[in-house]
């Protein structure tokens, strides 16, 4: 186990640099120029006699390296073997400054250091920190009651498939799994948050006006809740459906088994059967779904987060994208695959504790 | 069941709610004032907040509060209140007022140096005074190759130099490299910064204005300025409150990112209706048109300025809305227009619209007034048709000049006499240019930032449509927008230009060059004549000359049609009635909200 764990970590590197290859070819490839962008104030994007300086631009581009190449090697004839040729790589080029930094204001992300923010100025690292903790609190908090839910209520529906418990919710469910996230969101909005209806929800934001620095921690988790009742819900309902089937469906499989067979014939209560005996083996499915939950927790949820106003990584990633501000987009996608790969990582190792056959040896 | 009933049920009522209809609020008739000043509320409610602070609308977070170093709306919304500016922009007249400065400055016979005297009793933070090496200082810090104010830079680069009066120490003299209108005008926009707070070792001192935009200056000295430039570029002097300083009678007191900046009243400062302001100025981000809508019914939002039609129409069908907020809709500078590429050959494009009885037939059949009604509903009454590229609420503004009138019949007829006709009856004019068949088929791109545009855009393909001329709408962000449009990847655009009271520098948008350089000049525009008309308006001192000449520039651009402008947009504003003396403005920010004055409950007026 030890030996496999090992062997997967030492990739991550590799794969990490294919990925960054790969989303810095197709970021480059979005059209808008960052530092033309940057050079017209906001307020002057659309007045009539803003000036653009051209040797202002010109400066931009060769403090953010835009006025060097993508990548910069050559291929040339090897001296010692003409069938292989050798590849010389150069350090003037995007990728090199971004990989290895400028050796001024950027160290690179190899030492960790993902740059400035085009758009904000501020270090990437600081904004990233900045943001993700409301998009892990609110995926942490929609995946521990998703899981609450839909277990019993997959459990509950495999006990007696084709009972009106499991038609009536596997109906509700779907109606819910059919339901776009925007416009659920906003039922609930002007149904919680509505002084025409019910008002006792906030419509938006994550914590009251006026800081909270000199409130005790208790204080502080009252004060935020309200905040975080309707997004989370938002984020939750749709994969009640999700979980509940598929937990349902391995129950059912495991049923059919045999050892199940033989522990009913061994007179052990249905519901010892149930909790005992299937649902442990049935967890497998269970277990994949939770390895994608912190990759999409990086992600976010563009349109929740907006709907919501909250200050997550979705909401993060949509204005980096739409300001091309390359550092930041570029810092979302490293710490996306990362943490995707050691998501994946996790859950392989969570199969075998849940799983005893399941072994990483190499069979002889 | 139970579960479906109520979900039935809330699906119901919230059908039910989005499709009520109630009476339209009662708005002001709107005239081409560039000030509104609305009624007090006569009584005081008893659901009003009684709090000294004013929760205000923002649809997206400032990029940060540097002094210099952003370019996003809301930071300079934000920094009025923070800093001081030498002169402001008259927001209830024309031209411009002093603020950090005396008066208007003394003009130099050639037109070329202007002098200022500073007020004798302004102070920052720390008691200093406010001085001349304070602007020399900011002057330079803004023209230092180093700063990141990248957008700013084309402004101050035009400084020549900057003296300190040896006998009077707080006068001052700007001395620019060539003549413009825009001279004095340019300070406006740029908040004055205290030096020994940014520079304490005195090092930009060093520097005169020539050595600060040279780049061939030696390592030595060029490193130096690098090193101060990075301290001054940190982020947390437009981050961290403590390192935020201004003059001006605010200072930030927290920044809650993605959510909100609170901004509190200093306890002393030199500007005498200091204790009338609000206690704190909070601005509040929500992006969301459905949230916001809910804050204002729930009242825990102030005021707002930019919400977007759709919502200010739904508020102001509300009775409960109105009860509580003033809602109006006030004239700005800002127009949309409709432009043409004029030169499609010089960028790769079908020669559709290089004939200008073509975009004059053309201007024929767009249907402006039904644009104004798919935008303002209801209040389409209030909008004005814009008739030339300036507003009507501009003394620039040439009455004689008229938009051309709807009149399809006319425009048929000329598209005919250009050689337009639908020869194999498919629907769409063709013409024979060079030996080559053409059908009339444009492309036309519009920004994809709100409902409006797209209405607009569907309208004008659908209308174009009936006449042969076959449109492709093309939905583009803005950062796509701006880059094909200064690529000229078009052959319509629907866009919209911003402007303010200020004499207005024509180049940009106008002038060949600006068409050669890739600048704004979108459609082409521009001949000899005009561009001597240009650069003789950007230059000229005397006002009614320079009207003159702007209203000659009108006559020119409106006979060659580069693009028909459609309409002035309209502001959205909603203030809460608990604040008296709202005054609305045409130019931006369209409202100050340190003017705002919380009515006292008991007296149901201005409380002192």
């Amino acid at each position: 186990m030890r030996k496999y764990v090992f062997r997967r970590i030492l990739f991550f590197p590799i794969s990490l640099l294919a990925l960054a290859i790969a989303s810095f070819i197709l970021l480059k490839a979005i059209p808008g120029n960052p530092a033309e962008l940057k050079l017209i104030r906001e307020a002057d994007v659309s007045r009539s006699d803003h000036q653009t300086d051209q040797v202002a631009l010109t400066m931009l581009e060769e403090k953010y390296g835009l006025n060097l190449p993508l990548f910069y090697f050559e291929v040339v004839p090897s001296e010692n073997n003409i069938w292989i040729p050798s590849v010389n790589f150069h350090v003037d080029n995007q990728f090199h400054r971004w990989f290895f930094g400028d050796g001024f204001n950027n160290a690179g992300i190899i030492r960790g250091d993902f740059g400035i923010s085009y758009a904000t100025a501020q270090p990437v690292s600081q904004l990233i920190s900045s943001r993700i903790w409301w998009s892990v609190l609110l995926a942490l908090f929609s995946v521990l009651l998703a899981y609450f839910l839909s277990i019993p209520i997959g459990l509950k529906s495999a006990a007696s498939p084709g009972s009106v418990f499991d038609k009536s919710s596997n109906t509700l469910l779907t109606i819910l799994y059919s339901i776009p996230s925007f416009w659920f969101a906003t039922l609930l909005l002007m149904l919680f948050a509505n002084p025409e209806f019910l008002s006792i929800f906030p419509a938006s934001g994550v914590k009251p006006l006026g800081g909270m620095e000199n409130d005790s921690m208790l204080d502080r988790i009252t004060a935020i809740l309200p905040y975080l009742v309707l997004p989370t819900i938002t984020y939750t309902y749709s994969s009640l459906a999700f979980i509940s089937r598929t937990v349902r469906i391995s129950i059912l499989d495991i049923l059919r088994l045999d050892f199940i067979q033989t522990a009913r014939a061994k007179g052990l209560e249905e519901d010892k059967v149930l909790r005992r005996h299937a649902f442990r083996n049935a967890l497998l499915p269970v277990i994949t779904i939770f390895s994608g939950v912190f990759p999409a927790a990086i992600g976010g949820s563009v349109i929740i987060e907006s709907i919501f106003s909250i200050p997550g990584m979705g909401l993060t990633i949509y204005q980096s994208i739409d300001a091309r501000d390359y550092p930041v987009i570029m810092a979302v996608f490293i710490i996306t695959g990362l943490i995707t790969m050691t998501g994946y990582l996790i859950s392989d190792i969570l199969y075998a504790l849940a799983d005893p056959r399941i072994s990483f040896q190499k069979e002889n | 069941m139970r579960i479906f009933s109520i979900l039935f049920l809330a699906v119901t009522i919230f059908l039910f709610s989005c499709g009520k209809s109630g009476k339209r609020s009662e708005t002001s008739d709107l005239n081409l004032s560039s000030v509104i000043l609305l009624d007090d509320a006569e009584d005081f409610l008893p659901g009003w907040s009684e709090e000294n602070r004013v929760i205000m609308h923002i649809s997206s977070e400032p990029d940060n509060l540097h002094p210099t170093n952003g370019n996003s709306l809301p930071r300079l919304e934000i920094n009025n209140y923070i800093h001081g500016f030498i002169l402001r922009s008259n927001l209830e007249g024309e031209g411009l007022v002093a603020e950090l400065a005396e008066k208007l400055p003394d003009v130099s016979e050639d037109g070329l140096s202007f002098m200022y005297k500073l007020k004798s009793n302004l102070t920052w933070d720390n008691g200093q005074l406010l001085s001349p090496s304070d602007v020399i200082f900011t002057a330079k810090a803004q023209k230092c190759l180093y700063t990141n104010n990248h957008a700013g830079k084309s402004y101050w680069n035009k400084i020549e130099t900057i003296t300190a009066d040896s006998l009077d120490p707080l006068r001052f003299t700007i001395r620019m490299k060539e003549k413009n209108i825009q001279n004095i005008a340019f300070l406006f926009s740029f908040p004055i910064m205290q030096e020994s707070f940014h520079d304490p070792n005195g090092i930009l001192r060093a520097f005169d204005f020539s050595m600060l935009d040279d780049s061939t200056m030696d390592k030595g000295k060029s490193g130096i300025l690098q090193q101060w430039a990075t301290q001054f570029n940190d982020d947390k002097y437009g981050r961290i409150p403590e390192h935020i300083n201004g003059i001006g009678p605010y200072k930030v007191k927290h920044w809650e990112p993605g959510q909100y900046v609170e901004l509190v009243r200093k306890q002393k400062h030199w500007n005498p209706e200091l204790q009338l302001m609000p206690d704190k100025i909070i601005y509040k981000v929500n992006k969301d048109e459905n949230s916001t809508l809910l804050e204002f019914r729930n009242q825990s939002m102030d005021a707002s300025m930019s919400l977007s039609t759709g919502t200010f129409l739904e508020l102001a069908s509300d009775s409960s809305v109105r009860a509580n907020y003033h809602l109006i809709l006030t004239n700005s500078y800002n127009y949309t227009y409709l432009a043409f590429n004029m030169r499609p050959l010089e960028s790769g494009r079908l020669p559709l619209f290089d004939d200008h009885s073509v975009r004059k037939s053309l201007a024929g059949i767009v249907p402006v007034d039904k644009l104004i009604k798919v935008v303002y509903k209801d209040y389409s009454s209030q909008c004005k048709r814009m008739a030339t590229n300036v507003s009507p609420l501009k003394k620039e503004f040439n009455p004689y000049v008229k938009p051309l009138p709807y009149d399809p019949l006319k425009s048929s007829q000329q598209m005919k006499n250009a050689g337009w006709k639908d020869s194999d009856m498919d629907g769409v004019l063709d013409k024979v240019s060079d030996g080559k068949k053409i059908s009339f088929e444009a492309e036309l791109i519009y920004l994809n930032t709100g409902s409006d545009w797209k209405d607009m855009a569907m309208l004008i393909t659908e209308e174009f449509g009936k006449h042969g001329i076959k449109v492709y709408p093309i939905a583009a962000d803005i950062r796509t927008f701006v880059q094909r449009a200064r690529a000229r990847e078009f052959d319509l655009l629907l866009g919209s230009w911003g402007a303010n009271a200020l004499p207005e520098d024509f180049t940009q948008l106008w002038h060949s060059s600006s068409w050669k350089n890739n600048g704004s000049n979108y459609s082409g525009f521009g001949n000899d004549l005009s561009d001597a008309l240009i650069d003789s308006i950007r230059t000229e001192l005397d006002q009614e000359k320079r009207i003159r000449m702007v209203h000659r520039l009108q006559e020119i651009i409106i006979d060659e049609q580069p693009a028909v402008f459609l309409y002035t947009s309209l502001r959205r504003n909603i203030v809460h009635k608990r604040f008296g003396n709202v005054k609305l403005y045409a130019d931006r920010p369209g409202i100050l909200l340190n003017d705002l004055r919380l009515l006292s409950v008991s007296q149901g007026k201005t409380s002192p």
